[in-house]
């Protein structure tokens, strides 16, 4: 059954979309360096996991992962609205590492390193998408829709403030915009969406813990947003798919056992640095930031 | 319209506007002219609320505004070019202009669930202006592809296009060459005779006497000398001041 | 980046990829008969050691149950520690090689794995002390035991010491929290009492704040539970603050980094495990040790223990023709007292074992079974 092997990856595929594309919209369209994706990521994956665990229906727990994570977007945006390039990027790591270890430290709600295992699959209208495949419609359906929203977003004119904010931040205010409440806009949509990702991924894994959302687990969704090319959804969604499907052929590479390991992420390495030096600006990246 | 009463500006010991006053009457081109350093783009930092007075008072249309936001600045019908070129560079010539328009733009569920059409109003209305500088071929051009006098001119549509009651401009023919400079003394006449309100810095004396109706020095962060420009031309103080340069 | 620098990187690549293609090529080609097997280990990153101390156990079983004929293919899979990896490291495995029996190692990637493997039927090895892991399905197993049986193992040790009052420092995850509450259970119902237990986090490296709680708590007997490195870092700082208790530990800390950072300091710990060399009377098993120790410079660790055991159990029932994996399923639950290093193994109707836990400790650099 290969095609089982694919429906998984296309799942994570779909995932990995919707993070992907909602970071672009504060990367790329607003220019805010949002390292706190992964941490709405996190709230979105273990709102979702407790009320399921709980008996919540598919629809509220999945709503509220968006709901809950877009509140944290919205509340980080108030502390860090004067902050800009790398100051912005070290509170909202700050804020990933908080939220870290919250999911770390309070036992009580999350099992801390325990994880929370069980997870069910989701049910709507009575009908359980426990198989794969019926999974993978499911994520594609939510990925369309997300797609649809940001796609709207940043070709309307609101898009446009949220890239002249990202051109110059000055020049938009003197134009009379008040690019503190664009830029919490989009934060927080763009949290939303991460939101509704972590609800899938913990529906789909049916296990959560920590560890799947430290910093490092945000740096594949940066590559993707970087290599796809800043403020650009094509590239963006062709550097998901390049970039989960990648390692997969390494996988059939006869490497000796004992270095298996290391020369499949030594060659994954190497080919994301020729893309890097073919295409600096990504695949489809128009955008120069200052 | 706009007045400023014993504004105050240091930067730790510099005192960048120092105890500053002045009126810009309706209807009228004032140039506001210093050598480097005066403290007139301060001046229009503090006005356009991008700084903050540390004492002294601006009022516009009788309206304190010392403390206000840019944004609000801006709504109030205060628009501004900057000395530098501030246009969004990686967005077309048409984007940067219709982002002047109005703030329709800002309103997130409006936009999201509208179709976004561009009305017939606004679209002759930047077709129009672009014309007027000859610059009708450009609309799609991304601004950081412009040269740098181009760029000027539209940054001057850009601050013009925007709702306002007055404009401020700083240095629009700086850097700028002798044809364009024409253009962009044209524009200032014809906004003059339209009836606006114009506050100007520009350090090219000859084209700042020839365009304005109200002329105030600065120097050292201090209003030194005001009057009608053939009176500036002859004050033997504001001689001194641009020749001890 | 030049052009030079781009051919160097190319050639680089071009150079790995057919190296990499002709060793695939050049191995020996696979025939039907061979069973396979997938293991899930984390081959990369911080947990890297741990991989690779299992990956020499069902290296060192291949070699021995393929000398005549290959009857079982391992396949590696890295998991880095990461769920999502894991993840399609699995359908991966199941789907396209078709592996009978899955290994994954770690806690939190035997969670993630355990459903994908029970809802295909394919048996799956997990090398984690997760109490309840095997509870999941009939397909889900384990070689390892409950973690609670180490802490009891110790808690009855310190009661024979009569020890009254004890101080625990914990790992904060399933098998070390396994192991406290059975430490917990034994002692404090024997009327004692457990008078300080903290948890610690994998980032921590400086233990001097809880070590320092503990000596004003005096207890005579402290249990640090948790990996090897951080147990040598307690241990260092715990004589440094001049806390001379006796210290007890538990499985995974007999490794060569231990020795190595605990120095002079690991002398007298005493540990609890299911590995049993020293009882060892089986010629086979006996040559497996010293083949360890040669090779790798340092005695089997228990995780080598684990899947060296698990991959000759596995051998033993294929050689009799069972190769599926509903088939190996039962003929897994049927097994009684198979010989292995980390002890005779016996499946309980879960899929899990209850070996018994022996004690350890180290005397002149060398970690030897525990004598009064």
């Amino acid at each position: 059954m290969i095609s089982a092997y694919f429906i998984h990856l296309l799942i994570l595929i779909g995932i990995y979309l919707i993070l992907a594309i909602s970071l672009q919209l504060s990367v790329g369209f607003t220019g805010l360096l949002n390292l706190g994706h992964i941490a709405f990521y996190c709230v979105g994956a273990y709102a979702s996991a407790l009320l399921a665990l709980n008996g919540f229906p598919f629809w509220i727990y999945f709503l509220a992962a968006g709901f809950l994570a877009m509140i944290f977007g919205f509340l980080l945006s108030i502390p860090t609205k004067k902050l800009k390039g790398d100051y912005l990027a070290l509170a909202t790591l700050g804020f990933s590492f908080v939220i870290y270890a919250v999911a770390l430290n309070w036992t009580g709600l999350t099992r801390g390193p325990l994880g929370l295992p069980g997870i069910p699959r989701p049910t709507l209208f009575g009908f359980t998408f426990s198989d794969n495949v019926s999974f993978l419609i499911l994520t594609f359906i939510i990925v369309l829709i997300s797609y649809l929203i940001i796609k709207k977003i940043t070709i309307s004119p609101f898009g446009k403030v949220l890239e002249a904010t990202r051109d110059d931040e000055l020049a938009t205010r003197v134009l009379g915009k008040n690019t503190f409440k664009m830029k919490s806009i989009s934060l927080a949509t763009s949290a939303f969406f991460a939101g509704l990702a972590g609800s899938l991924y913990a529906s789909y894994i049916t296990f959560i813990d920590p560890s799947s959302f430290t910093l490092l687990q945000l740096i594949p969704v940066l590559c993707i947003v970087i290599i796809g090319g800043l403020a650009s959804l094509k590239g963006t969604i062709i550097a998901t798919i390049i970039l989960v499907l990648l390692p997969e052929p390494l996988r059939f590479i006869g490497f000796p056992s004992s270095i298996v390991g290391p020369a499949r992420q030594i060659i994954y390495g190497l080919i994301l640095l020729l893309i890097l030096v073919y295409r600096p600006k990504g695949f489809y990246g128009k955008v120069e930031l200052e | 319209m706009l007045e400023i009463k014993n504004l105050k500006k240091y930067f730790g010991g510099v005192k960048a506007v120092d105890n500053c006053s002045f009126e810009v009457k309706p209807k009228t081109i004032t140039a506001l002219i210093g050598p480097n350093g005066a403290g007139k783009s301060t001046v229009f930092n503090l006005v356009s609320g991008i700084l903050k007075a540390d004492s002294g008072k601006i009022i516009f249309s009788g309206a304190d505004i010392t403390k206000a936001k840019p944004e609000k600045i801006s709504n109030l019908g205060i628009s501004r070019l900057f000395q530098q070129t501030k246009l969004f560079n990686n967005l077309t010539v048409k984007e940067n202009l219709l982002l002047a328009l109005d703030n329709e733009d800002t309103k997130f569920w409006k936009n999201l669930f509208s179709l976004n059409k561009l009305s017939k109003e606004k679209e002759t209305k930047i077709k129009e202006m672009l014309n007027l500088i000859g610059m009708e071929k450009f609309e799609s051009t991304l601004t950081r592809d412009l040269s740098y006098g181009q760029k000027r001119l539209i940054e001057l549509l850009r601050t013009i296009l925007n709702p306002h009651k007055f404009l401020m401009v700083d240095e629009p023919v700086a850097g700028v060459n002798p044809k364009l400079r024409e253009v962009i003394a044209k524009i200032l006449e014809k906004l003059k005779n339209q009836g606006e309100t114009i506050l100007l810095i520009e350090h090219d004396m000859n084209f700042t006497l020839n365009v304005a109706d109200w002329v105030i020095v600065m120097e050292k962060g201090k209003v030194i000398a005001q009057g009608k420009p053939e009176e500036i031309r002859n004050n033997p103080r504001v001689l001194e001041a641009y020749l001890g340069e | 980046m030049n052009k030079t620098a781009k051919t160097i990187l190319w050639v680089v690549i071009i150079v790995i990829v057919i190296g990499a293609i002709w060793y695939g090529v050049t191995r020996k080609p696979t025939t039907e008969e061979v069973i396979k097997i997938g293991a899930i280990l984390p081959l990369t990153g911080k947990n890297a050691s741990y991989g690779e101390r299992t990956q020499r156990g069902i290296e060192l079983a291949l070699e021995e149950v393929n000398k005549e004929e290959k009857i079982i293919e391992v396949i590696y899979e890295d998991s880095r520690g990461d769920l999502k990896e894991a993840a399609s490291a699995a359908q991966k495995l199941i789907n396209i090689d078709k592996v009978q029996v899955l290994f994954s190692q770690l806690s939190g990637v035997s969670q993630a794995i355990a459903p994908i493997a029970q809802e295909n039927k394919i048996i799956l090895f997990g090398f984690t002390s997760t109490p309840g892991f095997t509870k999941q399905g009939d397909y889900i197993f384990s070689n390892r035991g409950d973690a609670t049986n180490i802490g009891k193992r110790l808690g009855e040790f310190a009661i024979e010491k009569e020890y009254k009052k004890a101080a625990i420092v914990y790992l904060n995850n399933e098998t070390h929290k396994g192991i406290e509450e059975g430490f917990r259970e034994i002692f404090e119902n024997n009327d004692r009492s457990v008078v300080i237990s903290e948890l610690h986090e994998k980032t921590e490296t400086d233990f001097r704040t809880i070590l320092t709680k503990i000596k004003a708590a005096q207890p005579q007997v402290i249990l640090f539970s948790s990996r090897d490195k951080y147990v040598a870092m307690m241990l260092v700082q715990a004589r440094e603050l001049g806390l001379d208790q006796q210290v007890l530990s538990v499985q995974g800390i007999d490794s060569k980094s231990f020795l190595e950072i605990a120095q002079h300091t690991a002398e007298g710990i005493i540990y609890a495990q299911t590995i049993v060399y020293e009882d060892i009377t089986n010629p086979e098993l006996q040559e497996t040790l010293k083949e360890h120790q040669n090779r790798y410079g340092e005695p089997m660790s228990l995780y080598a223990a684990n899947s060296y055991d698990v991959v000759k159990l596995l051998a033993k029932i294929v050689k009799t023709g069972i190769k599926t994996s509903p088939a190996i399923k039962i003929a897994l639950l049927e097994t009684r007292d198979f010989p292995g290093i980390s002890g005779d193994i016996t499946f309980d109707e879960t899929g899990n074992v209850h070996k018994e836990n022996k004690l350890f400790t180290v005397k002149n650099g060398q970690f030897v079974p525990y004598e009064e």
